[in-house]
C-alpha cells in the first residue's frame, strides 16, 4: 500500500495562545504571542504507532518540515517528493497544494495530513473525491469529519484500511467563516465533500454537522421513494448527501454538491442553474423540489442551494417542496430558516413544515423567514 | 460517605463447577432405587453424554452468589433516580406473599374452580387499574410497558379499520417521547409524526394543530411528559384530536406525579396503559415480567386483548369473547408474580396512593430547587415552573466551562455510592440528567445526592480531570469504548470473549 503523508507545520499554533485559527495573518499573530509549533510531535505520534502496529506499506512524503523529517526517526519505509525545501520559508497553502497534486500523481492509495480544517480543505481542493484522505487532529478548527480521534487513532484506521477492513464514506468538509468568528459569531460552512475511511469511534463525525448515518439515509430515501414520489412529476434534488441516498436507490449518478433532475427514475439534469431549472419546470409542468437541512445553521433554502431561488420557489408550490433531515442533524436546531432575498416569499414559506427524518417518520419544525426572524420567535425559542 | 465497591474476579458458575467432581454422596439405596426408575423409561430418553449443569456444593452456590450481589447496586442498596423509571422500593411483603407456593406453583392449565382466588385478584385489580386511571375496563395481558403501547396501537389501527377509515395512518407523538412510543406505533404499520416542544416544556399546540388532518389515527402522550412537566393544554389538545374521530393514547410511564390527584380518563384519553414495575411497585427488569396493563373507556371494551377475567355473580372465569379484540398479546400470564405485588401495594396504601404523587412531587422539586442553583446547571423548557415527579437538568454550560460532559457528572455520582440517573435524554435537552427521586427517598438521601451534585460541580471546576477519570471506587472502572466498540474485540456476551481467548477484557482492569 503507498500511504501519501504532508503535514502543515503551521497547524494547530493558533489554538494555544487564543486565536480561533492559523490561517493567513493570524500565523504572524500567534508567532507574536510566543505560539510553539504543536503538528510535529502529533505526526512523530502518528508515525510511531504506525510502526508499532506493523505498518507494511510505504510512505510518500513530502520533503523535510512538511513530512520526511519526521520519517527519518521512525522505522518505516518511505520516500521523499522532489520539490522545492519548504523549511527556507514559512509554509502556506500554496506548499500544501503542492505536496497534495504531487501525491495524487505518485498514485498513493490514501492521503494522510496533519492539520485542522484549514489544511483539510487545501488537501480536498486538490484531492477532490478521487483518493481517501483522512486528518491526524492537529488544527485549532476541526468541525470537519475527516478527523480520526488522535494520531494513534489514525494509526489504526490506516492500518484496517491497509487490510481492506474499512469502506470509505463522503464526509463534510467544513470550515469556519473566518471573520465572523473573530467577533465570536460562530457560522460553519459546509465546503465540500471528501471520501473517509469509515470506523467508529476512530474517526469522529463532523463537529455540529453530524450527518447521520447511511441507514437513516437511506430510510429516509427509500420511504420517499415508495410513498412519495409519483409518476408524471419532476423532482429535483437539491446538493447533499441525504438526497443523494435518493439517487443512489434509484441506481442514478447524482452530483453531491448540485441539483440534478429525475424523472420517472431517468436523470434530465445534472449540476443545473437557476434558469436550467425553470426551463425544464416550464418543459415538464409538474415539478417539486426535494431539500435537506444545511448543518447547525438549519436553512433549507439559501445556503449551498441558491440555485433554488425566489423565482424557482414561486413556480413551485409549498405544498411540492419536501424538506428531508435525519433526526441527528435536527437535534439542537431549534428552528429552520429560509433565504431568497424576498422577505414577501419568506413569510409565505414560513410556518410549520413536516420534515421527513426517517422510514414512516416525519417530524414537525418551524420554518421561519430569514428577514425578520425575531418577529416571529417566542421567548425562549 | 465513603464508598468502596466489592470487587471479585467471579468467574461464571459454569466454570466454578469442577465437573470431574461429585458434589453429593450418593449411597446404595439411592441407586438402587434409581436403576429401578431408569429401568421404566424407554431407552430413548435417557441422557448419554454428560451432564454439564453447575456442579458446586450448597456454601459455594451461596458464597458465589453473595459475592456478585456485592457488586451489583439496586433500590436496595442506594437511590436509582433514573427518570421515568421510578425507581421506588420493592416492599418486601409484596415479595414475599407472591413467592408463597400458592401463588408459585399455579399452572396455567389447571381448572378454573382451583384458581379463584388468583382469579378474583385480577378481577378486582382490573376494577381498581380502571377506578385510579378514570377508564371504565381493563386487561392485565401485556407483560411490558412497551407492549402495552403495542397493544393501544394495535387498538387504535382496528377501531378505525372497523371503521372504515384505513386513510388513518397517522400517528403523533411529541419529540420528547419515550423511543417506545414511535416504536410500538411503527409496528402496529403507522406513519410517526412527532411534534416538537414548545419553550414552556408543553407539546406546540400550533405544530399539531398543523399536522392534524383526516389521516390522523392518533396522539400518544406522557402527561407528565418526560421533562417533568404537565400538559396544562391537555383538554384543548384532546378536542382537538377528537374533532378529527381520532384517539387519545395515554402512556402511564410518568402515572406516579398525579397519581390520587387527577386521572387520564377525565382529561379526555381514550385508551391508558401502566406501568406496574414502575407506579405500583412491582420490581423492574430482573424481578420478573413486567405488567403493562391496558385500560379503555367502554367503546372500546371490545377491543381489548384476550382473555381478561370476568365475574358472573358466582364465580371468577377467563373471558374471550370480546368481539373485536385484537387478540392475544402474551401465551398465558406469566406475569401474575407482579400483579399479586402490585395488587398488594395498592391495597396496604388504599387512599394513602394520592401520598406517593404527593410526596413525589415534592421530593423531585426538592432536589431540583437545589441542583438548578449549581454552577453550570440549567433548567430547560419552562425554567419557572414546577415539576412533578421527575425533572431534567442540562450540564451544557458545565461542558463548555470546564470540559466535563453529562456522562462525566453521571460517572462520578458512581463513586459516591449513588446510582446514576439518566443521561442524555430526552433528546431535546443536551448533556441531559433525567432525575426522578420517587417518594421512597427520605429529605436527608435527598440532600445526599444534592450535596454530590455540588461537590462534583465544585470539583469540575477547580480539578476536572479528576472528574473525567471516575469512577474510581466501583467493581468496573470506566470502560475504553474504543476497545469495546472495536471490530476486532467487541464482545456481545462472555462465552464470546471466552472463545475469542483474549487475555484482555473490554471492561477496562486498570
Amino acid at each position: 500500500m503507498k500511504l501519501g503523508f504532508v503535514v502543515n507545520p503551521v497547524a494547530g499554533m493558533g489554538g494555544s495562545v487564543g486565536l480561533k485559527g492559523t490561517d493567513g495573518e493570524l500565523y504572524e499573530e500567534a508567532l507574536k504571542r510566543g505560539a510553539k509549533p504543536v503538528a510535529p510531535s502529533k505526526a512523530v505520534r502518528f508515525l510511531q504507532a504506525l510502526s508499532e502496529r506493523g505498518f507494511k506499506g510505504v510512505i510518500i512524503a513530502a520533503n523535510s518540515i512538511m513530512g520526511c523529517d519526521y520519517l527519518s526517526l521512525s522505522k518505516l519505509r518511505f520516500s521523499c517528493l522532489d520539490l522545492p525545501d519548504p523549511s527556507k520559508h514559512i509554509t502556506s497553502r500554496e506548499d500544501t497544494l503542492r505536496v497534495v497534486k504531487a501525491l495524487l500523481e505518485s498514485s498513493v492509495d490514501l492521503i494522510v495530513f496533519v492539520g485542522g480544517d484549514g489544511t483539510a480543505r487545501d488537501v480536498l481542493s486538490v484531492a477532490g473525491t478521487k483518493i481517501p484522505i483522512l486528518g491526524v487532529p492537529s488544527g485549532v478548527k476541526m468541525y470537519s469529519g475527516v478527523f480520526a480521534a488522535s494520531p494513534e487513532a489514525a494509526a489504526e484506521v490506516v492500518l484496517e484500511f491497509e487490510g481492506g477492513n474499512v469502506a470509505v464514506d463522503h464526509a463534510e468538509v467544513a470550515d469556519v467563516d473566518e471573520t465572523k468568528l473573530r467577533e465570536d459569531l460562530l457560522s460553519v460552512r459546509v465546503y465540500g465533500y471528501a471520501v473517509t475511511p469509515v470506523l467508529e469511534g476512530f474517526v469522529v463525525p463532523s463537529k455540529d454537522l453530524v450527518g447521520g448515518s447511511e441507514e437513516e439515509k437511506w430510510g429516509i430515501a427509500k420511504y420517499f421513494i415508495e410513498d412519495y414520489m409519483l409518476p408524471g412529476v419532476l423532482y429535483f434534488l437539491g446538493p447533499g448527501t441525504t438526497t443523494k441516498a435518493i439517487a443512489d436507490l434509484l441506481g442514478l449518478k447524482k452530483t453531491l454538491l448540485g441539483v440534478d433532475a429525475v424523472y420517472e427514475g431517468c436523470l434530465v439534469g445534472r449540476d443545473l442553474s437557476e434558469s436550467e431549472i425553470i426551463s425544464l419546470i416550464e418543459k415538464y409542468k409538474h415539478a417539486s423540489l426535494v431539500v435537506s437541512v444545511i448543518g447547525r445553521q438549519g436553512y433549507i433554502f439559501g445556503r449551498g442551494n441558491q440555485q433554488f431561488s425566489a423565482r424557482v420557489l414561486r413556480l413551485v408550490k409549498k405544498n411540492n417542496i419536501f424538506v428531508l433531515a435525519t433526526p441527528s442533524k435536527l437535534a439542537g436546531i431549534r428552528y429552520l430558516l429560509v433565504d431568497v432575498g424576498d422577505p414577501e416569499l419568506e413569510l409565505e414559506l414560513s410556518g410549520y413544515w413536516r420534515i421527513i427524518t426517517g422510514y414512516g417518520e416525519e417530524t414537525v419544525k418551524l420554518v421561519l423567514p430569514a428577514c425578520c426572524v425575531d418577529k416571529f420567535l417566542r421567548a425562549g425559542d | 460517605m465513603v464508598f468502596r465497591q466489592a470487587k471479585w474476579e467471579e468467574p461464571v458458575v459454569f466454570e466454578l463447577s469442577d465437573f470431574s467432581k461429585q458434589s453429593f454422596l450418593i449411597d446404595d439405596e439411592f441407586v438402587n432405587e434409581a436403576s429401578e426408575a431408569l429401568k421404566r423409561i424407554p431407552n430413548s430418553l435417557i441422557r448419554s453424554s454428560e451432564l454439564r449443569i453447575p456442579n458446586l456444593s450448597e456454601v459455594e452456590v451461596v458464597r458465589h452468589y453473595n459475592r456478585l450481589s456485592q457488586m451489583s447496586y439496586g433500590v436496595d442498596v442506594g437511590p436509582v433516580p433514573l427518570g421515568s423509571c421510578t425507581m421506588k422500593y420493592n416492599p418486601k411483603i409484596c415479595e414475599e406473599l407472591a413467592s408463597d407456593p400458592r401463588v408459585t406453583e399455579l399452572h396455567p392449565y389447571q381448572a378454573g374452580e382451583e384458581v379463584q382466588g388468583i382469579l378474583e385478584i385480577m378481577y378486582l385489580m382490573q376494577k381498581w387499574l380502571s377506578e385510579i386511571t378514570g377508564m371504565d375496563e381493563c386487561s392485565l395481558q401485556p407483560p411490558a410497558g412497551a407492549a402495552g403501547e403495542f397493544v393501544g396501537a394495535l387498538i387504535i389501527k382496528k377501531y378505525h379499520h372497523d371503521r372504515g377509515h384505513s386513510n388513518k395512518n397517522e400517528m403523533i407523538v411529541p419529540e420528547a417521547a419515550h423511543g417506545s412510543n414511535p416504536a410500538s406505533s411503527a409496528m402496529a404499520g403507522f406513519k410517526v409524526v412527532k411534534v416538537p416542544t414548545a419553550p414552556n416544556g408543553e407539546t406546540d399546540i400550533e405544530a399539531l394543530k398543523s399536522v392534524l388532518s383526516d389521516n390522523t389515527a392518533g396522539l400518544m402522550l406522557t402527561n407528565p411528559n418526560t421533562l417533568g412537566v404537565f400538559e396544562s393544554s391537555i383538554i384543548e389538545i384532546s378536542d382537538l384530536i377528537h374533532e378529527k374521530n381520532a384517539l387519545m393514547y395515554y402512556d402511564g410511564a410518568n402515572l406516579n406525579g398525579i397519581l390520587g390527584v387527577v386521572r387520564p380518563g377525565d382529561m379526555g384519553f381514550d385508551i391508558v396503559h401502566l406501568n406496574l414495575h414502575k407506579t405500583f411497585a412491582a420490581p423492574h427488569g430482573g424481578g420478573g415480567p413486567g405488567g403493562g396493563a391496558i385500560c379503555v373507556k367502554k367503546e372500546l371494551r371490545d377491543y381489548l386483548p384476550v382473555p381478561i377475567v370476568g365475574f358472573d355473580g358466582r364465580s371468577y372465569k377467563l373471558r374471550y369473547d370480546l368481539s373485536r379484540t385484537i387478540g392475544r398479546i402474551s401465551w398465558f400470564y406469566g406475569n401474575v408474580v407482579p400483579i399479586v405485588k402490585s395488587f398488594i401495594y395498592i391495597a396496604t396504601l388504599g387512599p394513602a396512593l394520592r401520598e406517593v404523587a404527593e410526596v413525589s412531587v415534592l421530593n423531585t422539586n426538592y432536589l431540583m430547587s437545589k441542583l438548578r442553583r449549581l454552577r453550570g446547571v440549567s433548567l430547560p423548557y419552562g425554567e419557572n415552573r414546577w415539576r412533578k415527579h421527575e425533572f431534567v437538568v442540562s450540564f451544557e454550560n458545565l461542558l463548555k466551562e470546564t470540559g466535563v460532559n453529562a456522562e462525566d457528572v453521571a460517572k462520578a455520582l458512581l463513586d459516591r455510592g449513588f446510582h446514576a440517573p439518566t443521561i442524555y435524554f430526552p433528546l431535546i435537552v443536551k448533556e441531559a440528567h433525567m432525575i426522578e427521586v420517587t417518594e421512597t427517598e427520605t429529605k436527608e438521601n435527598i440532600d445526599k445526592i444534592a450535596k454530590a451534585y455540588e461537590e462534583i460541580v465544585e470539583t469540575a471546576y477547580k480539578d476536572p480531570q479528576t472528574i473525567k477519570l471516575s469512577p474510581l471506587n466501583t467493581s468496573v472502572k470506566r470502560l475504553d469504548v474504543l476497545i469495546a466498540n472495536h471490530p476486532k474485540t467487541i464482545t456481545p456476551t462472555y462465552e464470546y470473549l471466552r472463545r475469542l481467548g483474549t487475555q484482555e477484557t473490554p471492561s477496562s482492569q486498570r
